[in-house]
């Protein structure tokens, strides 16, 4: 499953991070943040498995407890695999915010975190 | 295949509305908007024969209704499956006329009769002939054209048509009752485009026969609205298709059933309403569990419909069902399972063709839209967008993008919402449920839940949540610029010039950081190809609700410059000092120093604004014209023409302009033509830059509004307000130069006179009737810097004010004014020098002539009129400020020290030490031999002159050798190393008895040397009144220690004769440079002890005969004789003689005088009172036991003020 989009969106609807592939995913994970913001008030759970497909794609949500959404479109749908994926990348998001240089709900632009986000996706979705 | 479809669209009957003959689509909008309100009719409005019994045996009379659904025949297309969908038939034609353009109403009904032949299943008809006119009588031509009579009143045309269409529908009714009546024999085999042409088919259609005759009279029953009829014949109908695996039928049904559940519910609840409103306490009908049971079976329904649908692919039917489901879900509020249904519905729609797929694309948008979820809304809109793109229908592409993009946050793309036309309800489902919602709603908003799935209509115009504009643009750049280039290429199918125009322009607003610099020099080059075919008027604010290129930072308005600003005069009859109860407050001071300086400019003159622009593109922006937009007075500004490179971060202009008349100015930006189009970008009240929006908010707030001089509060920060300009009259110009001072520095001696012209010409074009020429002290740190080099202090003289250094002849200006234009005139401005000077700042105030008359009306006014004090203030409120110019001019003065006094000191002469001085002074001679008058360059008085003649004459005669005069010896020090100073005294008898003697003469002071300088002056007595003792200046703590009588008596006397010497005494000099000046003597210092110098005596002690030099032998008595007389006209008491023997060489101190002579009597000898002009003698015997040399030294004591008078002379006797 190398054909995946992994994007974090900020709490006004603005991303703060995006591995893209094509922009018609980034769409299609935009149309799915009306979906998001309807289960995440129907769950417990950070994970919300697959909340939304569009032809072949899944698109996967996580949403945090300070409201940053998560958003995965992948085509197979292996949930644990996701799930460590989320957790993972959670981790590292935490990490971020644990920067006093990095304001809240801001795009993050460390490169780090995209290597290890990159390297995050190659080990759980190839 | 229709938009928005529900359940309800299964029991609406199908009417469809005609434009008969010559109508214009304005009147037949109306016409059928009018016919289109009433879409329900009751079925207890329907007038029946009681005995008449019905094949609907379970219709309820009084809840039950009929739903019309009105369809343009525009709109309408002919179903091939009526036979299948009874509710797609045409079951009535209405037809609408305009009777003011179809006069010939037998014609009309001639065409009307053609157009519903082409409705074969049409069973009730009728034309409604709208606005007749007088002359059209209501010719009987038959039951179906009816003549709407002409009234204005809405209602009761409405009322009109209501019971025409209640017999209209009483014939479908009829019609309906028929089909259901109708017995399964007599009907033909029903068959639908899905029947495959096997060999068997006739043994299966016979076979499914009944199963799909029952399904129609369901479907009568359910038009007919009888659902619980509906029921029966669908249970039945249900059972045999499943049977006979006639799946299409089958999920019809159930499509029926779920539609007759709904009716039933919406019935049963209007007649519990019914009876609720009659008895309230009666139960609920319409409970939880009923309400739970009722949508369990129609989930079961639906999905088995759905599936059933499915087995046949029958994808079109399948999604028509979804999408109802669907809807049925948004209105039981469960979003997630529609959303599923949505997104299998879409799936399903993959193998449509492609208009079915653009109507499936757009049904899916509305439900999310229904639903809330505008971002699944925008995304459908772009589906269906890229479908149509196939089809190359430019036009619908882009409306379709652009609702849409309102969703991905580019809402200021567009200055109207393009998504009104949801909000106006125009389409056709919406429009009929609304109605049916507003009935209901209007019965209980109770039970609002479990109504109809027409309900979610609802939300198209309430729970949609307002879309902010005043919220940030956040990211998603990516979708942005994908949509903006779709933009582009759809306008660029259109041949639209001003949209890719503007399309690009916000792209490289928004996004320049994103694009690369080989995109946007692109971008730019397609800007100037597209821009050039556009008219040259287009304003971007207006056609593209947008700002162009490039970015403008701040418009900052400059004031004049120094020399030009406007200067308030102040009336001196202010309000603002009136009400003033303290001279002082803290508060005032902190608003004076706060105010900031409001910018003032002047009618016809040139005046300049800071123009801050960036361009952070990579290419470079040629500006076409750049100039001020402006509100109020009207402006003229010059335009300007430049270009800004690429990737500038800020570029200041200044641009400049002229007021054409007085008034109120608001600067509200600046507008830009670049790429052919003009922008006005609009400004804050700070000056920095402002988005449209913000624009417009400002404009709501009336912050452009100018009527009065006072500008509208818009923000708190007032204070920093710098756009409202105020515009005076014109004033006249002035240009003032001081040709001579060089870099406005004066270099010169102390005590320098110097003279330099202040050259004035008008270059302006009005007269300058006032010239005010004031002095001012230089700005604080500049007096400071200047004051730490000197340390002057002891030359501040008290007379003076202290920091004024010169004068001018006023009555020389006013003899030049009105000063013409063109005119020109020069003022010579005199400077005395004094070593604490540091110069001063000229202010120089004009102004023309009109304000001084207003003045002089004023005070007129105020002078003669003080009864009639209304009209007087009238006058003052109705002054407006008046306005001067200004031009200061500083000149600072670099004094350095000349000749100056470095000592001074008084020594006790007499008249014959004088007489031995003359021989060294120069031209001695000519002056005590000549004539003084003659001589004299001096400017003496006769008098003085005279008595000074004579004065010097008795001197010289008696010879005195007594200390009646005392000499002033002033040593002169040339501090300067290159100039040579020639000196000359010059002094005044008109107070002070000099002498003459040394009057006139000149020295030569070399570089670096030093002279002394000699003025003789006759001692005489004290003045009995002394001036009062001169406070120092700004001194108001007091010393501690007030001073004793004498100590006052004493400071006054030196302050006496320090103002006397100064004022009397005048040592000019003359430079090498040929300049002249005075030698300052107000550092001299004169101590009290100096002053009784200047004292005459006023006991005159004397050795007898003057003889001050005696030989007496050893062992012999000799007298020594002392005269002690009173020279004053008064008795003088308390005197004590001392007379004091000394020896002449004195070696030790030790040595006892008593072993060397001895005396008879005392050597102190008090005289208790001396008469005027009355003389003691005093003899003291002495005898010397030694040869040596003695030296006796008489003195005298005022006992009261143990003032000392002591003998110019001594006694020397030699013992042999």
């Amino acid at each position: 499953m190398s054909n995946y989009t992994f994007l974090i969106i900020g709490k006004n609807d603005n991303p703060l991070y995006e591995k893209e592939n094509a922009y018609v995913n980034q769409y299609i994970v935009h149309s799915s943040l009306d979906i998001v913001e309807e289960h995440v008030w129907k769950s417990n759970n950070m994970y919300l498995k697959v909340i939304d497909k569009h032809n072949k794609f899944n698109i996967s949500s996580y949403v945090t407890a300070s409201h940053i959404k998560f958003m995965l479109l992948h085509e197979k749908k292996d949930e644990d695999a996701i799930r460590n994926f989320f957790v993972e990348v959670h981790d590292l998001y935490l990490k971020i915010l644990l920067n006093p240089f990095y304001a809240y709900n801001s795009p993050i632009t460390s490169t780090a975190f995209d290597n290890k986000v990159k390297k995050l996706g190659t080990k759980y979705f190839n | 295949m229709e938009l928005n479809l529900t359940f309800t669209e299964n029991r609406a009957i199908k009417i469809l509305i005609l434009p008969i003959g010559d109508i214009s689509p304005e009147k037949y909008k109306e016409y059928s908007n009018l016919i289109k309100t009433i879409n329900f009719i009751e079925l207890s409005s329907i007038t029946r024969n009681p005995n008449e019994t019905s094949p609907l045996e379970k219709i309820s009379w009084i809840d039950g209704n009929m739903l019309l659904n009105f369809v343009d025949s525009i709109n309408h297309s002919r179903s091939e499956f009526e036979e299948f969908q009874v509710y797609k038939k045409v079951f009535g034609v209405i037809g609408v006329v305009d009777c003011k353009k179809s006069k010939d109403l037998l014609e009309t009904k001639r065409l009307f009769e053609e157009a519903v032949s082409l409705y074969p299943s049409a069973v009730s008809t009728l034309c409604c002939a709208f606005d007749p006119m007088d002359d059209q009588p209501d010719l009987d031509l038959g039951a179906n054209l009816i003549m709407i009579p002409n009234n204005s009143d809405r209602k009761h045309l409405i009322f009109y048509l209501t019971t025409l269409l209640i017999d209209f529908s009483h014939m479908i009714f009829k019609y309906f009752e028929k089909m259901v009546g109708e017995s399964e024999s007599n009907t033909p085999l029903i068959s639908t485009p899905l029947e495959s042409k096997g060999w068997d088919e006739f043994g299966k259609a016979k076979k499914r026969k009944l199963g799909r005759f029952y399904k129609c009279k369901g479907d009568y029953c359910l038009l007919a609205g009888s659902p619980l009829d509906a029921f029966k014949y669908y249970d039945q109908s249900i059972e045999l298709t499943r049977s006979n695996n006639d799946w299409e039928w089958l999920a019809g049904s159930q499509e029926g059933y779920i539609s007759a559940i709904l009716l039933k519910r919406n019935q049963d609840f209007n007649s519990q309403n019914h009876s609720n409103s009659l008895s309230p306490n009666t139960n609920n009908y319409l409970t939880d569990t009923q309400i739970n049971t009722d949508d369990q079976l129609i989930k079961e329904m639906a999905n088995e419909s759905i599936a059933n649908y499915n087995k046949r692919k029958t994808v079109q039917f399948e999604i028509d069902i979804s999408l109802k489901f669907a809807n049925y879900h948004i209105s039981m509020d469960r979003k997630i399972e529609a959303s599923d249904l949505l997104t299998n519905t879409y799936d399903i729609a993959f193998d449509l063709n492609l208009d079915d797929k653009i109507m499936v694309s757009c049904s899916i948008a509305l439900l999310y839209y229904s639903m809330n979820f505008k971002r699944k809304f925008a995304f459908y809109l772009r589906e269906a967008a890229f479908l149509n793109h196939r089809k190359l229908n430019y036009d619908r592409i882009n409306n379709l993008l652009i609702i849409a993009s309102k969703y991905y946050q580019l809402e200021d793309l567009y200055a109207k919402s393009p998504a009104i036309f949801l909000d106006q309800a125009t389409n056709k489902t919406v429009s009929f449920t609304l109605n049916q919602m507003k009935r209901s709603n209007s019965k209980s908003s109770k039970q609002q839940q479990v109504q109809q799935p027409t309900k979610a209509n609802n939300r198209f115009n309430s729970r949609m949540p307002q879309l902010s504009s005043k919220k940030e643009k956040y990211g998603w750049s990516v979708i942005q610029r994908c949509l903006i280039l779709n933009l582009i290429t759809v306008s660029v199918g259109m041949l639209d010039s001003l949209s890719i125009c503007k399309y690009i322009i916000y792209l490289l607003r928004t996004q320049y950081k994103q694009l690369a610099q080989q995109k946007q020099i692109e971008f730019q080059s397609d800007l100037l190809h597209h821009s050039k075919t556009l008219p040259l008027n287009i304003n971007t604010n207006v056609q593209m609700n947008s700002l162009g290129l490039p970015f403008i930072g701040k418009v900052v308005p400059l004031s004049l410059p120094n020399h030009l600003v406007p200067n308030e005069i102040k009336s001196a009859n202010s309000s603002t000092t009136k009400d003033k109860f303290f001279i002082y407050s803290p508060y005032e001071k902190d608003n004076l120093s706060n105010k900031k300086q409001k910018i003032v400019w002047t009618c016809d003159e040139e005046c300049n604004v800071l123009v801050t622009l960036s361009n952070p593109f990579s290419f470079d922006i040629f500006i076409q014209s750049l100039t001020l937009s402006t509100a109020g007075v009207p402006f003229e500004s010059y335009p300007l023409s430049f270009k800004i490179l690429s990737f500038t971060d800020s570029m200041d202009i200044i641009i400049s302009g002229r007021a054409l008349k007085p008034g109120p100015l608001i600067i509200k930006g600046v507008f830009v033509r670049s790429y052919n189009l003009i922008s006005e970008y609009p400004i804050n009240q700070q000056g920095a830059s402002i988005n449209l929006n913000e624009y417009y908010s400002l404009v709501k707030k009336d912050a452009y509004k100018v009527e009065s001089w006072e500008v509208p509060i818009v923000s708190e920060q007032d204070d920093s307000i710098i756009n409202k300009i105020k515009v005076i009259p014109k004033l006249p110009m002035l240009n003032v130069v001081t040709p001579t001072v060089g870099g406005n520095i004066l270099n010169l001696f102390a005590g320098e006179y110097y003279t330099f012209n202040m050259e004035f010409e008008n270059i302006g074009t009005l007269d300058i009737d006032s010239i005010q020429i004031t002095l001012d002290e230089f700005d604080k740190n500049l007096r400071k810097s200047i004051q730490s080099n000197k340390s002057n202090q002891s030359y501040i003289d008290y007379d003076d004010d202290e920091m004024i250094s010169f004068s001018w002849d006023q009555s020389l200006i006013n003899s030049h004014l009105p000063l013409l234009p063109g005119s020109s005139f020069s003022l010579p401005i005199i400077v005395f020098s004094k070593p604490f000077l540091i110069g001063n700042q000229f202010i120089i105030k004009y102004q023309s002539g009109l304000n001084q008359n207003q003045n002089q009306i004023n005070n007129n006014t105020m002078t003669t009129t003080t009864l009639n004090t209304n009209t007087n203030q009238t006058l003052i409120e109705e002054q407006q400020p008046q306005y001067e110019r200004k031009i200061l001019i500083p000149i600072q003065l670099n004094v350095i020290h000349g000749p100056q006094i470095i000592n001074f000191d008084i020594l006790y002469a007499s008249s014959k030490t004088l007489q031995s001085l003359g021989p060294y002074i120069i031209e001695k001679q000519q002056k005590t031999s000549g004539n003084p008058l003659g001589n004299s360059t001096m400017s003496l008085s006769c008098s003085s002159a005279i008595e000074a003649n004579s004065l010097n004459n008795e001197m010289i005669t008696s010879n005195s050798i007594h200390n009646d005069y005392c000499l002033l010896v002033f040593d002169i020090m040339n501090c300067t190393s290159t100039h040579t100073f020639t000196i000359a005294s010059n002094l005044n008898f008109d107070q002070v008895s000099f002498e003459k003697i040394l009057t006139d003469s000149k020295f030569m002071l070399s570089p670096n040397s030093t002279i002394s300088i000699i003025v003789p002056m006759k001692r005489e007595s004290f003045p009995d009144v002394l001036p009062p003792l001169r406070q120092p200046k700004g001194q108001y703590i007091k010393p501690k220690k007030k001073p004793t009588e004498h100590e006052e008596y004493l400071n006054r006397l030196v302050q006496y004769y320090k103002d006397l010497l100064i004022k009397n005494i005048e040592l000019n000099w003359l430079s090498s440079d040929n300049t002249k000046g005075i030698i300052l003597l107000n550092n001299i210092i004169l101590t009290s002890k100096l002053v009784y110098k200047l004292n005459n005596d006023s006991i005159l002690l004397e050795f007898r005969d003057n003889i001050l030099s005696k030989e007496v032998p050893v062992g012999e008595f000799h007298n020594i004789d002392v005269c002690v007389t009173n020279v004053t006209n008064q008795l003088i008491s308390g005197l004590v003689l001392h007379i004091q023997p000394i020896l002449d060489k004195q070696i030790s101190n030790k040595i006892d005088l008593s072993q060397k002579f001895g005396y008879v009597g005392s050597f102190t000898v008090p005289i208790t009172e001396l008469a005027a002009n009355s003389t003691f003698n005093h003899t003291l015997p002495v005898v010397f036991f030694e040869k040596d040399s003695f030296r006796f030294i008489i003195s005298c004591e005022l006992f009261k003020t143990k003032h000392v008078i002591p003998s110019p002379h001594s006694l020397h006797i030699k013992v042999v």
